[in-house]
């Protein structure tokens, strides 16, 4: 179900996230479904533990599965991924991805700004989105 | 836990290891990697109490391995090649290590047993290296290890079997919490399966980090400039190697530099970048920035 | 360390049976066959002569049993050194030393183990037979067996001491030397050694048209006297000292070996398993030996027909010291590894 590609300069933990939220999002995982252990994981992938340990410590910290003391690990219950939801949370990665490089390339906010401003005259979408 | 103590071995005229220290703490995946002839196997002999060193200690669990060779019952031992008693069959070698390790467990031995095939009663003798690999695992993996040291597991076997050995190792650490120290050439491998890499070459340790530390610790900024890349800049001293191909630059910096990326960026560039690496690449420029020229890790 | 204990590991032991098992085996059937089978078929051979109407007699031709025949107290020698040899040597030469030696075990547990199975045959090997051999005496009350049941006994306590001797030597060049065969050949030279020298040194003083019947005398009984094999070859040496002096001396200096031994196997460095000398420091003193030795072994041969000045004598030593010298450098280094 779930693959790394360790070509991909992502850390693993990171594609481990994405893997799973993929899941939820294409329906192969539900709510309050049981999701395999640290340790049928780390078999299966071949992976260290403390790497899927981590991976499922920020799916937990962003709400997205449960820790349910001696029963395992589930989807949460709660959790309902709608499709736009799971792509805004995937836009909210890349966003952040972009905003990390912009950050290093020199641009300050302002310029940031405007640059999105810019962007979105020419797509027009700032007059129909009002 | 390991911990290893300004370890020197003198092999006549050679100084095979010289002053080598290390830690690695309960639980943790220690990668040992480095060139042939760098040091790991004399390493891993010495730590097992095989080779006498000439300076230096190495303590398991807080006892010293030569003082103290009881404290091997918790260790589990995968050496580079398995020298089995060549009159002996699978069965003799269970009964020498059942009656050897007080923490044997015959359940985890059944059920190890019956993933494996190898023949019961044959003698070693044809027993090729994935056999005598498996073999090695069920039974230092039935003894209960509280550490388990492997010299190059993987390497000269198929890909199945690769797979198998890995896959064991790392259920290993994930239901027993096994410290565990693992010499080998293959960055694939110890990219997935490490917490914490030491890189060996000429019997010193140049570096030992914890993997996600180090791949933050080196960047690749790839920045192409109309009229050539200002030689100011590539003498920076947070710059390691700088590469070209035609206009486009690759340099590699020590640290995130945010003041790297100011300073190209006051030049115009046509195109700039950072950009991940991977593990062999950091290997590579991390030797080169300590020294030494380095051309020959295997990866598969 | 903890405290050596002398109770010994099952499981070590029964490794060490399981791999010298034929060596024992071996040991133990040719024993037998030289002392209690022949003693027995004597025995049937006289009833079934008895039966016949005449009288056989009973190991007077030959002197059969084992203890009236020199030749084999040399083969008992040899198949002890040789078991001594392969019990440590195998374990370097298949570098299976790599595996037990990474093991929950001391060094000094490990060869303890060896010396305890290796003395334990020796003990066996001779007590079993010489108990047979008294049942077979009281057995046949009737019948002239020339010796008695003392002799028996006497017998086996002089091989079982002399041997456990040869066994601890022999392990002790073990852990001097790193190959098998090695280890064998070192230990029959320097068990014979001191007979050996003095014979060579007689031999030589004879070449030299040295005659002095003393000397010879008294050299070639110290060189018997040291050489412990000697003691079950020709047992009279042994006799003209009081026995119980002798075998203590011995039992000690055995104890004195073993505790060498452990010594010695707690520094190997292992590295040169299957190498000629464990330890090179002592590369000057081996190469003199051999040059030494051999030189008054090779030239007495050689000049045998011809006569010898004593000019031209130094130089034919000196030439055939320095070819041996040679020859074993060469040895040592081919066996070395890189």
């Amino acid at each position: 179900m779930f693959r790394i590609d360790q070509r991909n300069s992502t850390p693993i933990y990171q594609q481990l996230v994405q893997e799973v939220k993929e899941a939820i999002l294409k329906g192969l995982l539900r709510p309050s479904e049981r999701l395999p252990s640290v340790r049928e994981l780390a078999v299966q992938l071949t992976i260290n533990p403390n790497t899927i340990q981590k991976s499922y410590q920020e799916l937990e910290r962003q709400g997205i599965i449960e820790n349910l003391q001696g029963k395992g690990t589930f989807v949460a219950e709660h959790y309902r991924p709608t499709k736009d939801r799971e792509r805004l949370s995937i836009l909210q990665d890349d966003l952040r991805r972009i905003l990390v490089d912009a950050h290093y390339l020199g641009l300050n906010e302002d310029e940031l700004l405007r640059m999105v401003e810019q962007l979105l005259t020419e797509l027009k979408m700032g007059e129909d989105n009002r | 836990m390991i911990e290893i103590t300004d370890l020197t071995k003198t092999f006549g005229a050679s100084q095979v290891l010289d002053g080598v220290s290390l830690e690695v703490q309960r639980g943790r995946v220690y990668g040992l990697v480095g060139p042939n002839g760098a040091g790991k196997t004399t390493l891993i002999k010495i730590m097992m109490g095989f080779l006498l060193p000439t300076g230096g200690r190495v303590f398991i669990d807080g006892q010293d391995v030569h003082q103290h060779p009881r404290i091997k019952s918790q260790v589990g031992y995968v050496a580079d090649y398995q020298n089995y008693y060549p009159g002996f069959s699978v069965n003799d070698m269970v009964r020498f290590y059942r009656g050897t390790f007080e923490n044997w467990n015959e359940e985890r031995f059944a059920e190890l047993r019956r993933v494996f095939d190898l023949p019961d009663k044959r003698t070693f003798k044809n027993f090729s290296k994935g056999m005598r690999t498996q073999l090695a695992l069920l039974l230092n993996l039935s003894l209960m290890p509280n550490v388990l040291i492997l010299d190059e597991p993987t390497s000269g076997l198929d890909p199945v079997l690769r797979r198998q050995v890995l896959g064991m190792l790392v259920d290993e650490v994930a239901r027993n919490g096994t410290t565990v120290f693992v010499a080998t050439h293959n960055l694939n491998e110890l990219e997935r399966t490490c917490d914490q890499i030491g890189m060996i070459h000429q019997g010193r340790i140049l570096f030992d980090e914890n993997l996600e530390d180090m791949k933050q610790k080196v960047r690749k900024i790839q920045v192409a400039f109309a009229d050539g890349l200002p030689p100011e800049l590539a003498k920076r001293p947070d710059v390691l190697k700088v590469e070209q191909q035609g206009r486009v630059y690759g340099i590699v910096m020590r640290e995130n530099s945010a003041e790297m990326l100011a300073e190209l960026k006051k030049h115009d560039p046509l195109l700039l970048e950072t950009i991940d690496m991977s593990l062999e690449d950091i290997f590579i420029y991390r030797m080169g920035g300590l020294g030494y020229e380095f051309t020959d890790i295997i990866t598969q | 360390m903890n405290s050596p204990t002398l109770l010994p590991n099952k499981t070590l032991l029964w490794k060490e049976c399981r791999n010298g098992w034929v060596f024992f085996s071996l040991l133990f059937v040719y024993i037998t066959f030289v002392s209690s089978y022949t003693m027995l078929t004597e025995l049937s051979r006289y009833k079934s002569a008895l039966a016949d109407g005449w009288i056989y007699p009973i190991m007077v031709t030959g002197d059969l049993l084992a203890f009236h025949r020199p030749e084999l107290g040399l083969f008992f020698t040899l198949l002890v050194v040789v078991m001594a040899a392969v019990m440590i040597g195998q374990e370097r030469d298949q570098g299976t030393f790599g595996l037990l030696l990474a093991m929950p075990y001391s060094r000094r547990e490990v060869l303890y183990h060896k010396f305890l199975l290796g003395l334990g045959i020796i003990v066996v090997a001779f007590g079993v037979n010489a108990l047979v051999m008294s049942g077979l005496y009281w057995g046949h009350p009737g019948v002239p067996i020339p010796f008695e049941v003392a002799d028996i006994w006497a017998w086996a306590l002089r091989n079982m001491v002399v041997l456990a001797f040869v066994f601890a030597f022999t392990v002790l060049i073990s852990t001097l030397s790193g190959t098998s065969v090695g280890n064998g050949i070192l230990s029959m030279i320097f068990l014979f050694f001191p007979i050996g020298v003095t014979g060579l040194i007689v031999a030589n003083l004879e070449l030299w048209q040295v005659h002095h019947y003393e000397i010879t005398e008294n050299l070639l009984h110290i060189g018997t006297l040291l050489t412990v094999p000697s003691y079950i070859i020709d047992r009279n040496i042994i006799h003209s000292y009081p026995l119980a002096y002798m075998y203590t001396v011995l039992i000690l200096i055995t104890l004195g070996t073993y505790q060498l031994a452990q010594y010695l196997f707690a520094r190997n460095p292992m590295e040169h398993n299957g190498e000629v000398l464990m330890f090179s420091g002592f590369e000057w003193f081996f190469k003199l030996g051999v040059a030494v030795c051999f030189a008054l072994l090779v030239v007495p041969i050689g000049t045998y027909r011809s006569g010898l000045e004593p000019a031209v004598g130094v130089i034919y030593y000196l030439v055939a010291g320095g070819i041996f010298w040679v020859l074993v450098t060469l040895l040592i280094k081919w066996r070395r590894k890189a």
